[in-house]
């Protein structure tokens, strides 16, 4: 199929999910409580860190997203079946996965602008600080709309892909540097934790914003990270959305 | 003494920013110990909505049913032990077997251990679940999930079984399985309610049956009666009658189905139908009334007349 | 006159245990990452509060966590509640029973504090490693586990019955035991909260829970007329909270 023709129809089934989410306007809402959560024990535990905590917050919020990707797909195909609707249709499997995943993050923007505004009044942010931020969420949001879609894919109930949600948003959200500098992770693991792409993004605002400093090689290596997995990972998406359209 | 008697049930829901909906309105019926007894009507016709406030799922708006003499509203407690509920679109749990399924839901309706395995194999194998009986209900086909259900409440042996579409999905080898439960399950003493929307189903399987529609009760009666009651015993359909139906209006009853005219009738007219027809060059064939057209004229004549 | 010749035969009581011991059991045993993440999500939050706030914190925190991890219990039981109903329709079959719906509220209570008693356990050990815990205190940390566990399920099984559809179970949930979690003083000492805050904290009963184990290991200064108010309110805010969840809890719909 021509390029242009694989990507027919994918802002009319973008703006139908937009309209789906703006419909649960309180899972909107409710889906800044656990970085907030987050934000108030650090409050209270470590105020000093408010700064770094917020970025955390709205990284973890674009990760999130993708946790909500992985829940609106599992939830169209396994209790609506509308996927099959979709599927034997004009539009393409990667419109679909597409659809799905700016879905989302356009409805669940909102709730991140309010973080935004707050960390702007409490650390304003340079201009190319603004600039890697945005790129920084950009590629969370491709790398854990991927996962989410994949995941999605993977099982027959809901019920099934919750402790599998719950493991992704621990492991990439919660151990990992996001709400916390890397300066309390030990030097051995640093490494590691900047190929995550939730603490290497966090950890390059950080760094822009003049929160935290790391040496030009673990900017280098994070970015990088951060760069291939996100363009490798949507490549996948695609992939895996053209290949899951039809089952084996 | 009665297994249901329901007097003027009424149930209205009402609407969250959009109209309140009068599903019952006044509906009055009885079940005789040991009887099995179909509630018929088109989507939204008020059938579930009865069934679940027989089953002491829903609280009517008025009215009053009891079972076995003890009202369903007051006295719940009284009645769920004497009754079980095969819910429309029902599924068994995804993690267990079916095996698992029925053993744990016998458990939890109170029965010892060992009549509840027994009662389990003895289900299972009457559903022909017997190669799927350990395999994880989310593997099963909807068909087999389907049976899975039926067989959790077929081996109550409740006295009072309500069923809302048990053989929706079904194949017609597993219906009539669940038929031949069913009609084990009346011999033994049981009574059945069903709702269903296969007319060959309310034929062969209950001994009465209402026809209701937008919660009213239209027929009562048994299958014959419903078809005495359209005006003839045989059916002549017309291919391609449906334009000419004033022509053939004189013979009796007419219902249109698609492009097909069937004219309800009397052997005596049907020499004549045959012979007009042929005169419009159209091809007619005769057979008995089915209940499917006794059906659609209580309810198309329903319809009509509002 | 109702017949009485077949209520006899008929079971008029329902086995709670056996049917979902079985339920929850096999749950955790056919998907075993439902074992293991309720078993890790408390030490991974641990590592993380580890890391920001003062060593010292960390026996309360993990007593705190035990608290949090039966708390979290409610969410898990408005979600397979929600799951039952409103899914699989298989609540109906319960309620046409005589599985009348406290045993239905406990089943579903039971076979959800399954996945989640290797971590209270596991906590539990590590708790005895980094802090002394004397006989009475384990019985008052059980004591308050059990009752936190009775009511939070109670609250998720109530605020399920209301909802009409499986989409509302995550953001409702969420709101709910998020809130409720942030809320309550289990991983700081009330102390350390705004006076506001302190206030709202004060109705929940997980704050009574967590000051009565806080102060019963001696992690915050407690008199035994601290604690024997603490232990009172618990009861108190408990009964107020089962009762609202009583309240709410729909069985039957209207």
């Amino acid at each position: 199929m021509a390029f242009g023709l694989r990507w027919n129809g994918t802002g009319v089934f973008l703006a139908t999910e937009i309209r789906v989410q703006f419909h649960e306007w309180l899972a909107i809402v409710t889906g800044t409580l656990t970085p907030g959560a987050l934000l108030i024990f650090v409050a209270v535990l470590a105020p000093n860190l408010i700064a770094v905590t917020l970025i955390g917050s709205l990284v973890y919020s674009m990760f999130l997203i993708g946790q909500r990707v992985l829940n609106e797909a599992a939830y169209i195909r396994i209790d609506h079946k509308l996927n099959e609707l979709y599927h034997a249709s004009p539009l393409s499997p990667e419109a679909y996965f597409v659809g799905i995943a700016g879905g989302m993050l356009v409805a669940y923007m909102p709730p991140s602008l309010f973080v935004l505004a707050i960390l702007e009044i409490l650390h304003p942010l340079s201009f190319v600080a603004w600039l890697v931020l945005a790129a920084c969420l950009l590629a969370v949001w491709a790398v854990s709309s991927t996962i989410g879609y994949v995941v999605s894919t993977l099982f027959k109930d809901m019920k099934t892909i919750w402790p599998y949600s719950a493991l992704l948003t621990n492991l990439f959200g919660i151990v990992p540097p996001v709400f916390y500098p890397i300066r309390f992770v030990p030097i051995e693991w640093r490494s590691l934790v900047l190929i995550l792409p939730t603490s290497g993004a966090a950890v390059l605002v950080n760094s822009a914003a003049g929160l935290e400093t790391i040496s030009g090689t673990e900017a280098i290596l994070a970015a990088a990270a951060l760069a291939v997995e996100s363009v490798a990972m949507f490549v996948f998406g695609i992939y895996w959305a053209r290949r899951m359209a039809r089952e084996r | 003494m009665e297994a249901l008697r329901a007097v003027d049930v009424r149930k209205v829901y009402r609407g969250r920013g959009s109209p309140d909906v009068e599903a019952l309105r006044g509906v009055s019926l009885t079940l005789r110990r040991g009887e099995r007894v179909a509630l018929l009507g088109r989507n939204g016709a008020g059938k579930t909505t009865f069934l679940r406030i027989a089953s002491t799922l829903l609280i009517p708006t008025s009215g009053q049913i009891e079972v076995f003499g003890h009202d369903v509203v007051s006295a719940p407690e009284t009645v769920r032990p004497l009754i079980a509920v095969v819910p429309q679109e029902g599924k068994p749990f995804f993690h267990l077997t079916p095996r698992e399924q029925v053993y744990c839901y016998l458990r939890a309706r109170g029965l010892p251990r060992e009549e509840a395995k027994a009662r389990t194999e003895a289900s299972l194998e009457k559903m022909g679940l017997d190669e799927v009986a350990d395999r994880l209900s989310v593997t099963l086909s909807g068909g087999q999930k389907q049976r899975a259900m039926v067989a959790t409440v077929m081996a109550t042996e409740a006295p009072l079984l309500f069923l809302d579409e048990p053989t929706i999905g079904l194949d017609p080898f597993a219906r009539r399985a669940v038929w031949d439960v069913l009609r084990d399950l009346t011999r033994k003493g049981c009574t059945v309610l069903l709702t269903t929307h296969y007319l060959d189903e309310a034929e062969a399987l209950s001994e009465r049956l209402y026809i209701v529609e937008e919660g009213a009760i239209l027929f009562e009666g048994t299958a014959e009666r419903a078809k005495r009651q359209i005006g003839g015993t045989l059916r002549v359909s017309i291919e391609n009658g449906g334009n000419h139906r004033e022509r053939f209006a004189s013979f009796g009853q007419s219902v249109a189905e698609g492009n097909a005219l069937h004219v309800i009738t009397e052997p005596e007219k049907v020499h004549e139908i045959m012979d007009l027809a042929l005169r419009e060059h159209l091809s007619a064939t005769v057979g008995p009334v089915t209940l499917e057209e006794a059906f659609l004229t209580i309810v198309g004549r329903s319809i009509d007349a509002e | 006159m109702a017949v009485e010749v077949n209520l006899a035969t008929q079971p008029q009581k329902g086995h709670v245990l056996a049917a979902w011991g079985l339920i929850g059991w096999r749950w955790i045993w056919r998907s075993p990452a439902a074992a293991i993440v309720p078993l890790l999500q408390p030490f991974f939050f641990l590592y993380f509060l580890h890391l920001i706030s003062d060593p010292s914190y960390f026996p309360l925190q993990v007593a705190g966590a035990m608290i949090f991890s039966t708390q979290n219990i409610g969410s898990w039981c408005l979600s397979d509640s929600a799951v039952f109903r409103i899914e699989l329709r298989l609540q109906d079959i319960f309620v046409a029973s005589p599985h009348d719906k406290v045993r239905y509220l406990f089943g579903v209570a039971f076979s959800n504090i399954i996945p989640a008693l290797p971590a209270l356990v596991a906590l539990g050990i590590i708790l005895a490693a980094v802090t002394s815990v004397s006989w009475i205190a384990w019985l008052v940390i059980v004591a308050c586990i059990l009752t936190i566990w009775v009511l939070y399920s109670a609250i998720g099984i109530a605020v399920s019955s209301r909802l009409r559809s499986q989409r509302e179970v995550w953001p409702v949930g969420n709101l709910i035991f998020t809130l409720l979690g942030i809320l309550s003083p289990l991983y700081y000492p009330l102390s350390r909260l705004p006076p506001v805050w302190r206030e709202l904290a004060q109705l929940l009963p997980a704050t009574y829970a967590a000051l009565l184990v806080q102060g019963t290991l001696g992690l915050e200064p407690a008199t035994a007329t601290s604690l024997a108010i603490d232990a009172g309110l618990l009861v108190v805010s408990t009964a107020v909270g089962l009762a609202l969840a009583w309240w709410l809890y729909q069985w039957r719909e209207r």
